[in-house]
């Protein structure tokens, strides 16, 4: 209990001491001190950026007053050379201008005042240098995504010349089923169309096809039962496929069909070996 | 410590300074164009005309300088100019060669420059502050202004104030203590905007 005690005692005195210090009434030593300590404490320095502006409505009693032009013209005319600007004030004044704000200073005003503010041009410099490497990197990242762009819209244009492909075909037929084969870890997709008079299933991709060396197979998934092969999707992407006599509109409705990456021709023992990549159930379309 | 009672960052003033301290000249001469008459009058009043030009320059060339010493996480960018600027003034009011001619220039509030949404959050600050300097003393509130306002020492207050500049300080400690409670109460309804 003493020790939480102390430490709000602490905490206390810390917070006075962060109002002397933005108040500005402490001797010059302390001032100084409490600079220092700004910059190597940062929960001394959160006092202080609080008190900065929790005072700072008093300064609303003075009527601004807008400065003679030439103030800006000299600012503009000095500064952006990157020179550090003249100071002929002495030393005491540094203290309490420069070092005596915050990340205090007093340390790098003496560097500035012996001509050390190289070290600062020098680490501008640098962060100059990062800034562009950054635009430079943003303007790569750009090119990147305009190029993704391209080929989202290079999809979009297959994708819409399959859709109407498949609106020619259900103008022309009604009491189909349709559906979409496809799978949000892969970029495949095949629309369905089966038609149960001929007992036919049409697939349209979307114009990706199987990697080199394998073949895209179609399966029919029945409840309880092992996956039955309709057979492999043609490299083209579009593929007809006359279905079993034992697989009526019945079992296309309750059934999903999938397709799965496989060697060439086919699975060899009748059964998916390959990963998923696309799978999707038929409805009917009135 | 990391505090609840951060306020908002959002203010027009604190987002220039991040981008002065990423050596933006545009960001940099519109801060001046948006601070410089409230941060002139302060100097004219603390060191009078004839000085405030020069300390202007010289507070806005260590902008341009050390802006990166902004915490654009706990500060407030007006007070942390304002602090700035009276901590240059009263450097050199207290270097040797001190040229003080004050020069009263008491006025009513205004608001020049600020957005309307920045106008509502100066006010409450305002009205907050005033609240509770009202609540003080009379004339340690008084003190406390003076201080700000004039760059009074606690040596300077003691003359003022006609007490021992030992007894100064004791003085005035109880007051901030009794400021940042109050301040403190009211911190809630402004940190929403």
């Amino acid at each position: 209990m003493d020790k939480d005690q102390d430490g709000r005692d602490r905490e206390q005195r810390d917070d006075i001491m962060a109002a002397e210090f933005v108040l500005g009434v402490l001797s010059t030593d302390e001032h100084a001190t409490c600079a220092r300590r700004v910059e190597q404490d940062d929960s001394f320095r959160n006092k202080v950026d609080q008190w900065s502006r929790d005072l700072a409505p008093i300064a609303d009693e003075l009527t601004p007053i807008g400065p003679p032009e030439r103030v800006r013209a000299h600012l503009k005319d000095h500064l952006f050379k990157d020179k550090a600007p003249a100071s002929h004030k002495g030393f005491l004044a540094q203290i309490w201008g420069q070092a005596g704000l915050w990340r205090g200073l007093a340390a790098v005003a003496v560097l500035t005042a012996l001509g050390l503010g190289y070290e600062m041009d020098r680490r501008t410099g640098e962060l100059n240098g990062t800034v562009e490497a950054l635009q430079t990197d943003l303007t790569n990242a750009q090119a990147t995504f305009a190029s993704l762009d391209q080929a989202v819209q290079a999809a979009r244009d297959d994708a819409q010349v399959a859709d109407a492909t498949m609106q020619e075909l259900l103008n022309r037929t009604s009491g189909v089923l349709t559906g979409t084969l496809a799978s949000s870890d892969s970029p495949v997709v095949y629309r369905a169309l089966y038609w149960s008079d001929t007992a036919s299933l049409i697939l349209v991709g979307a114009g990706q096809s199987a990697p080199v060396g394998r073949d895209f197979e179609l399966w029919l998934i029945e409840d309880g039962r092992p996956p039955l092969s309709l057979g492999t999707i043609p490299r083209d992407g579009h593929g007809a496929f006359a279905l079993p006599e034992s697989v009526d509109r019945t079992v296309v409705l309750q059934g999903a069909f999938t397709i799965s990456v496989e060697p060439l021709g086919g699975s060899a023992d009748g059964e998916p070996s390959g990963p998923m990549v696309a799978a999707g159930k038929l409805i009917h379309t009135p | 410590m990391q505090n609840l009672d951060a306020p908002p960052r959002s203010d027009e003033i604190s987002d220039l300074l991040d981008q002065v301290a990423l050596r933006d000249q545009t960001a940099f001469l519109t801060l001046f164009d948006r601070t410089s008459p409230k941060l002139f009058a302060v100097l004219i009043r603390m060191l009078g005309r004839q000085d405030a030009v020069d300390a202007l320059q010289d507070v806005f060339g260590t902008v341009w300088k050390d802006a990166s010493e902004f915490s654009s996480q706990t500060g407030s960018g007006i007070g942390w100019l304002l602090t700035l600027t009276r901590h240059h003034a009263i450097g050199r009011l207290r270097a040797p060669t001190p040229n003080t001619e004050n020069v009263g220039n008491r006025h009513d509030l205004t608001a020049s420059d600020l957005t309307s949404a920045q106008a509502v959050a100066a006010s409450l600050n305002r009205a907050r502050l005033d609240h509770c300097l009202g609540k003080l003393d009379a004339r340690r509130a008084d003190a406390l202004r003076r201080a700000y306002l004039d760059g009074e020492s606690y040596a300077d207050l003691a003359e003022r104030f006609e007490l021992p500049p030992t007894m100064m300080r004791s003085w005035l400690n109880p007051t901030l203590i009794s400021l940042r409670t109050c301040l403190s109460d009211f911190e809630a309804p402004q940190t929403n905007g």
